[in-house]
């Protein structure tokens, strides 16, 4: 079997960074319902492939989980669950991230869907996206830092992240993204 | 959506084939569905590149990654705390230290000195190897030898020394010794009583009063803080470096935030704890115990004493402690300390009506003086009065150090012991034995007038000086100062000294007298030093072996926990010594095994965790998951045991009034015990039926709280005090310090103080401490100081005159030393007073201690990995136009034992300030 490549890699954190970014739409819900999606989707969290495939999802129940998200992440006071590095690392660690919040800002962006200069740099689904735009380089030598750019914007606080994740909600497809963000970030070539 | 609890059931563990199937799907569904498309075009160019190259280089070498770093438990080693704590390691080095939520005392709390243990384990101009000198003794000429060179000489050294038939000529001076008794263990087997230690350069004036009132087992307190309602300070500073500090910082905000606690303080500058307090009073030096009797006579005359508690537990009437006090009234306290009379009554009438949630704390600022035993004991007397003795918010004995089973107030722990076979403790030296012949004819005049008691135990004048019975009376507590002096004085010969982690030769008063004598081979033959870093101590020895530090070796903990229940917890290694560093359990051991003669019997262990696992045993065997278990948690403590409140009244356990005796008179209970008459209890009337039963009482010969103690006349008259010193006075006595009653006008005190970020000599090579103290400025009143014309920034010229009184080399008229440094004006400092923190000025320690900005260790190590470059570092340095790291102050403070109890007197130094222009 071949080995994960970068540009598989990219596109998992990409997958990420959507689901974090923003609230999830008709088309996110369509492509996380492809077969092969869901399937992984249901061994990282039960019920997340009867909860993709069989929720109707009309303008109510997309509206319902765009306020889910809402109250998640984005008033993130009753929950704790903030998306922001920031709130998660210890001082040094996030005076040391704006280092790279810099590096971020001064990146092409490549889409529309969501303008970057309006969320923090330090906010999740940014670095997801950077961390894409990192293996989805030509440059092999760009490539080869992204494990040290995870390790670095992501574990010191990802894992707290998820605990909180777990416990404030009960969304078969946060909670599977969750566990897929911990367990691709410690994913290593056997 | 409501929220599941079940979701650490639903973890599953995806496959290599679950992501590549993953990765698949979304490489060929980009197109069609849009969904991972990105946020941001794929990463190219040169300089992106070289941007994130050092974002990454910068972070990479401290960073803690946690799902690849392993969380392991130890006890910290930063300062005397020893705070529960959890270090995180990665890549076989550790990168973080935190609090250990499961310490009761420390509560999860840490403080920035337990970062020092980070910064000493890979201090680069750390030691790691063994070297020998080549040139001079003290020239720092060294050339690295093996292992087996090492345990070579010093064995055969040893051995010879031994099979003299004088072990006594083995010098083991130690500075901070956590191993519990495991050193002890080496001196005992080799057979030398001298295991000399800093004790009276730290506390034995404190622990002494406790002792006389409450026995071995309390020589330190245990402050209620979290339940109080009224703290008296006389002189701690908990706030910033006390032992149990970090213990007690909390409680004490807790307390003042929760219960609308007060705190009074009496200092002499103005604290950390000063600036948590409710009122601040400044005090002349030595005269807190002024204003303790002061407060007595006010409590007494309010009617607010707790008769009840007093004539059930103290050991006189208060009639008669009346007539001994009446003339320290509060007038007469203002006019010694400087307190008004009335702020003293009002304060003493508060704290005794918060009793018992009320509480005294004392320390070195009240004890370090002349008079200082005598002035606690005073203080000490205030608990009695106001009957907070043992009581929910008031002074409590909590009986934690050293679990031995059986010990007061530990009914029904498990016992914590070292292994077996223990070897017997070294014999006294009495009439006939080589050690006693030995003695110069003088000493054996001062032995001869010694009490009979204190003659079966005397072992000569390093262990058990003659002069101080009260400082091995209780149990060896040594008069660590007087040690080199006494070595030059022929008191004591020498064959081998070893010194463990010691730092006298920088930091002891008159240092440089120890100084000389470690450099006088005649004196002393052969010195070898067991140390992690070049030391100002070690460089003036023969050899020295490096040792692994606390994040590198095990030692057992225990200590008095704040919280009232007893606890337990170990310190294991986090990580390999660096080098060829060794812990001192595998340096004993070799050495044990060299020298033989039935000492290697002692030290049977290969792998030292097994010795730990056996001394813990009756630990592991409380605990599900057993010794495993135990170093995952790195603390035991029985969760269903209640606090120890008032465990004097607790009842006597039937096994031990089997076959026991009861004085007709004091009612004290005693019985055999492994051979030994000793007392258990005493017959008290139960307080609401008047029977007569069996309770525990306190541990002392009395069973009661020994207000009044005849061991200090004994004392006295055995020292050879002349008649009526106030020393010997059994009664806790007031009196001043000699010489402080004809102070001139320009005649200040030079006292000394520790910053909240030092451990006394041994954190000054801590590099980040070292950035945010790292010189000792003189603090003087602003007032004081634009008399003299001085204002901050001044070079001033400090003259230092030997005391008066009873102690070494005391009333002669001699200037001890003069010393140069800056002063630092301060509003809130005692107008007479002049002080420094005393870890300043090292000439060793590597560069960072003595801010230079280069490598300085005088042997070339092989690569370690830790080199590094000093020349930006250090910016303090005055090369680089810094500070530089102050004055060496402690060679002009005088050796000053205090008289019976050998405490060093830190803060009776007259001295005169004159303006360098």
């Amino acid at each position: 079997m071949s080995e994960l490549s970068c540009s598989q890699k990219a596109d998992i954190f990409s997958l990420l960074g959507r689901i974090f970014i923003a609230e999830l739409d008709r088309e996110s819900l369509l492509a996380l319902q492809e077969p092969q999606i869901s399937s992984v989707f249901e061994k990282l969290q039960t019920g997340c492939k009867d909860y993709l495939l069989n929720t109707s999802w009309d303008d109510e129940q997309i509206e319902l989980l765009a306020s889910e998200y809402c109250h998640l992440f984005i008033l993130p006071k009753k929950s704790g669950l903030s998306l922001q590095a920031s709130h998660w690392m210890t001082k040094d660690e996030a005076s040391h991230l704006a280092q790279l919040e810099t590096i971020i800002s001064h990146l092409d962006t490549s889409v529309v869907n969501y303008d970057a200069g309006n969320l923090p740099g330090d906010h999740l689904g940014v670095l997801l996206y950077f961390l894409s735009a990192v293996y989805h380089s030509e440059d092999k030598e760009i490539q080869k830092l992204g494990n040290s750019l995870a390790a670095i914007s992501l574990l010191p606080w990802i894992a707290r992240f998820n605990e909180k994740l777990s416990q404030s909600s009960s969304n078969p497809v946060y909670l599977a993204s969750g566990k897929l963000l911990l367990q691709i970030l410690d994913y290593k070539e056997p | 959506m409501k929220q599941s609890n079940d979701n650490k059931q639903n973890e599953s563990k995806l496959s290599r084939r679950d992501f590549l199937k993953l990765g698949g799907a979304l490489t060929i569904g980009v197109a069609s569905v849009g969904l991972a498309a990105p946020l941001f075009r794929p990463l190219s160019g040169e300089q992106t590149q070289q941007d994130l190259n050092k974002f990454i280089s910068t972070r990479k070498k401290d960073f803690v990654d946690y799902t690849r770093a392993r969380a392991i438990p130890t006890i910290c080693f930063g300062c005397t705390n020893h705070c529960g704590v959890i270090g995180w390691v990665q890549d076989g080095k550790v990168r973080r230290i935190e609090g250990n939520p499961l310490d009761p005392n420390s509560l999860g709390n840490t403080c920035s000195k337990t970062h020092g243990m980070i910064s000493y384990t890979y201090y680069p101009e750390r030691l790691l190897y063994p070297i020998k000198r080549v040139g001079k003794r003290g020239e720092g000429k060294w050339r690295r030898i093996s292992w087996q060179e090492a345990i070579q000489e010093v064995g055969d050294r040893l051995k010879t020394c031994r099979e003299s038939g004088h072990p006594e000529r083995f010098i083991f001076h130690y500075g901070r010794d956590k191993t519990k008794g495991f050193t002890k263990r080496f001196t005992n087997a080799f057979g030398t009583p001298n295991r000399l230690n800093r004790r009276a350069i730290c506390s034995s004036n404190r622990r002494v009063p406790l002792m006389s009132y409450y026995g071995r087992d309390f020589e330190w307190e245990t402050q209620d803080m979290e339940n109080t309602k009224y703290i008296l300070n006389f002189g701690s500073n908990p706030m910033e470096a006390y032992q149990g500090g970090l213990y007690m910082m909390h409680r004490i905000q807790k307390a003042r935030v929760d219960n609308g606690a007060k705190m009074v303080s009496f200092e002499v500058r103005p604290t950390a704890t000063v600036n948590c307090s409710e009122e601040y009073f400044k005090v002349m030096p030595g005269s807190d115990g002024a204003i303790g009797f002061a407060m007595a006579n006010v409590i007494i005359d309010e009617g607010l004493v707790d008769k009840a508690f007093w004539e059930r537990w103290a050991n006189i009437s208060l009639a008669e402690i009346k007539e001994h006090i009446k003339d320290w009234t509060p007038e007469h306290a203002e006019k010694l300390s400087g307190v008004p009379a009335k702020d003293i009554r009002r304060i003493a009438i508060e704290f005794a009506k918060a009793a018992p949630h009320c509480t005294t704390m004392t320390a070195r600022g009240s004890a370090k003086h002349y008079n200082g035993t005598q002035g606690d004991r005073g203080l000490r007397m205030l608990d009695v009065l106001v009957g907070n003795v043992g009581r929910k918010g008031g002074l409590c004995l909590t009986s934690g150090r050293m679990w031995g089973g059986g010990k007061y107030g530990q009914d029904g722990l498990p016992s914590v012991s070292q292994p077996k076979p223990k070897p017997p403790k070294p014999k006294a030296f009495t009439p006939g034995t080589a050690a006693y012949e030995d003695l110069p004819d003088d000493i054996k005049a001062k032995v001869a007038r010694l009490d009979p008691q204190w003659q079966k135990k005397y072992q000569g004048e390093l262990a058990t000086p003659a002069e101080y019975p009260l400082s091995w009376h209780w149990y060896g507590m040594k008069v660590g100062q007087l040690v080199q002096p006494y070595i030059r004085e022929g008191r004591a010969k020498v064959d081998v000294y070893m010194s463990y982690t010691y730092g006298a030769a920088y930091g002891y008063p008159e240092a440089k007298v120890c100084r000389e004598v470690l450099l006088d081979e005649k004196l002393v033959p052969f010195h070898v030093a067991i140390d992690i870093d070049y030391s100002e101590h070690a460089a003036l020895a023969d050899m020295i072996l490096p040792e692994a530090t606390s994040l590198e070796r095990w030692d057992p903990h225990s200590t008095n926990c704040y919280g009232l229940v007893p606890y337990t917890g170990i310190r294991q290694p986090l990580v390999k010594p660096l080098g060829e560093a060794r812990e001192i359990q595998v340096i004993f051991r070799d050495l044990a095994r060299h020298i033989g003669g039935g000492m290697e019997q002692y030290f049977d262990y290969e792998n030292v965790e097994d010795f730990y696992k056996e001394w813990y045993k009756n630990v592991s065997a409380k605990i599900p998951g057993g010794w495993e278990e135990f170093k995952r948690r790195g603390i035991w403590q029985d969760p269903d045991r209640a606090k120890d409140y008032e465990l004097y009244e607790r009842p006597v356990p039937e096994k031990e009034l089997l076959g026991s005796t009861v004085d007709p008179e004091t009612g004290v209970i005693s019985n055999t015990i492994k051979g030994k008459k000793r007392t258990v209890g005493i017959m008290m009337p139960n307080p609401e039926t008047g029977e007569m039963e069996a309770v525990r009482g306190f541990p002392t010969p009395s069973r009661k709280i020994q207000v009044y103690d005849p061991v200090f006349p004994l004392a006295a008259k055995s020292a050879g005090l002349p008649e009526g010193d106030p020393n010997g006075n059994a009664l806790p006595t007031l009196f001043t310090i000699p010489g402080f009653d004809e102070l001139k006008e320009d005649d200040m005190i030079l006292t000394t103080f520790k910053w909240n970020v030092h451990t006394q000599g041994r954190s000054s090579q801590w590099e980040f401490h070292a950035e945010i103290v790292h010189t000792n400025q003189l603090f003087i009143n602003t007032r004081t100081a634009q008399k003299m014309g001085l204002k901050t920034g001044d070079e001033v010229e400090v003259t230092v005159q030997r005391p008066r009184g009873l102690t070494y080399r005391g009333g002669i008229n001699e200037v001890v030393g003069v010393v140069r440094n800056r002063v630092h004006l301060l509003d809130g400092v005692h107008e007479r007073v002049v002080c420094f923190a005393h870890a300043g000025g090292h000439w060793e320690h590597g560069a960072v201690a003595r801010a230079e900005n280069r490598e300085s260790l005088p042997i070339k190590e092989p690569d370690s990995g830790l080199k590094k470059d000093f020349s930006n570092e250090i910016w303090w340095s005055k090369e680089r136009g810094g500070t530089g790291n102050g004055a060496p102050m402690n060679d002009v403070l005088p050796i000053n034992p205090s008289p019976l109890v050998g405490g060093q007197n830190w803060f009776d130094n007259i001295c005169q300030i004159r303006k360098i222009s």
